[in-house]
């Protein structure tokens, strides 16, 4: 089965049109958006319930596919969990790697990296929820994916480090700090239910990500830049 | 000093180690009572569940953390002074008992519903202790309002990886650069490479 489509091109997804036709869709296309429905319910389900309490009763409920469909789909409840995990890890390669163009300043493409991300979490609280808080006790694999993630980001800053004038004194793990500041943030407004709203802590993200590599002055002077 | 431990604190010892040693799913409230050296009756009589006990321990381990971390330095200490010595001490607490970080970490599948939440409580108990941060800065007023989260986010993130990969024998000789991580958003690189460099020189 082929890898699903962009994460925000999914079939349903907001904005996006479903082709209604008279006949019956092909197969290829049903199997694609209940393979989509699968795990978008398995997300729903573990920011309802958590992880833990989820049953495929639950998911298959949510999805509107029968038992039989997962099973065609999906050894068991973690491999469905790892896939959303994947899928979500796809998308914020995208986003990070389309941030980037020639000749485009660094800081720019850090920036654009951070709304790119900021906005694939606010329009999806519920994959939201499974990044910054079910990754954590889902299971051991998760954390694997998640740190994958972190060192997608990282590759960026330490780009942004190597420009830095202070960069021969700053410690090697300037970028993974900076990181975890922006990530404590979103995990925060994640938990306390403002995944929606995250846009509104792009700034502190950015002041986090920034201040090591270009100075308070600077750090500042961006974070500013991108209040809405 | 002949400390005396209350049954109490003998489950929340035994349950600490048995989760550390075996992870939490393979632990039964038989391993603990049996290494605290108390009856089932008497767990049930304190906790009613196995997540229980685990929350109880954890918080009791956060609070000694805490504490400990109060009395390491002294008030009239300059803040990045007292920010050090305060990570200096829980670094050799983690180095010296890697359960007890294996458990703040609270990296463990199979906990019920509750355990991240407790985490981020946790972590947020920290951030008195970098409220005088923002007074210390030349940039005070303007910081972005979450910068002492941000702060603890960043050496949490270190400390966290190194606890992970079971590396905590490495934390205190990582004290430079997590306390680089901690006062950068405060001071900016220029001051907290200089606090880094002065913490490396005097270890």
């Amino acid at each position: 089965m082929e890898e699903s489509a962009s994460f925000r091109d999914r079939p349903g997804a907001r904005g996006k049109d479903v082709q209604r036709r008279g006949d019956r869709l092909p197969t290829d296309f049903v199997a694609q958006s209940q393979r989509t429905r699968i795990l978008e319910a398995l997300a729903e389900s573990c920011a309802e319930r958590g992880y833990a309490a989820t049953t495929i009763t639950h998911i298959v409920d949510r999805a509107g596919v029968s038992r039989a469909t997962f099973y065609e789909l999906f050894r068991d409840k973690e491999d469905c969990f790892m896939a959303a995990a994947n899928w979500l890890l796809g998308d914020l390669m995208t986003v990070t790697t389309g941030a980037y163009s020639p000749d485009k300043p660094l800081v720019h493409v850090v920036r654009d990296a951070a709304t790119g991300i900021v906005n694939l979490f606010a329009d999806r609280p519920a994959f939201a929820q499974l990044a910054f808080v079910e990754y954590r006790t889902a299971t051991p694999r998760a954390l694997q994916l998640y740190q994958s993630g972190v060192r997608v980001i990282l590759s960026l800053l330490d780009q942004l480090r190597a420009d830095a004038t202070t960069d021969a004194a700053l410690p090697s793990s300037a970028a993974r700090g900076a990181i975890g500041g922006a990530e404590a943030i979103l995990r925060r407004e994640v938990a306390a239910g403002r995944a929606a709203q995250l846009k509104s802590v792009l700034p502190q993200i950015l002041y986090s990500c920034l201040v090591p590599f270009l100075g308070q002055d600077e750090a500042l002077r961006q974070a500013a830049l991108a209040e809405t | 000093m002949l400390v005396v431990e209350s049954q109490r604190e003998r489950l929340l010892t035994a349950m600490v180690r048995a989760v550390a040693e075996r992870g939490y799913d393979n632990v039964s409230i038989a391993d603990v009572v049996e290494a605290a050296g108390v009856s089932r009756s008497v767990f049930y009589e304190e906790f009613s569940s196995k997540d229980e006990c685990l929350f109880a321990a954890y918080d009791a381990m956060v609070e000694e953390l805490i504490q400990r971390i109060s009395t390491a330095f002294s008030p009239d200490d300059p803040w990045p002074t007292k920010v050090r010595l305060g990570l200096a001490d829980l670094l050799e607490q983690f180095a010296t008992e890697p359960e007890l970080a294996r458990m703040a970490a609270i990296e463990i599948p199979g906990v019920g519903a509750g355990a991240h939440q407790r985490y981020r409580d946790a972590v947020e108990r920290f951030l008195p202790f970098f409220r005088m941060g923002r007074e210390y800065s030349p940039h005070g007023d303007e910081l972005p309002s979450e910068v002492d989260l941000m702060a603890v986010g960043g050496a949490e993130a270190i400390i966290f990886d190194e606890v992970i990969a079971g590396r905590t024998e490495r934390l205190p000789s990582l004290l430079p650069e997590i306390l680089f991580a901690l006062l950068v958003p405060y001071l900016g690189p220029e001051q907290a490479v200089e606090e880094m460099r002065q913490a490396t020189s005097e270890t």
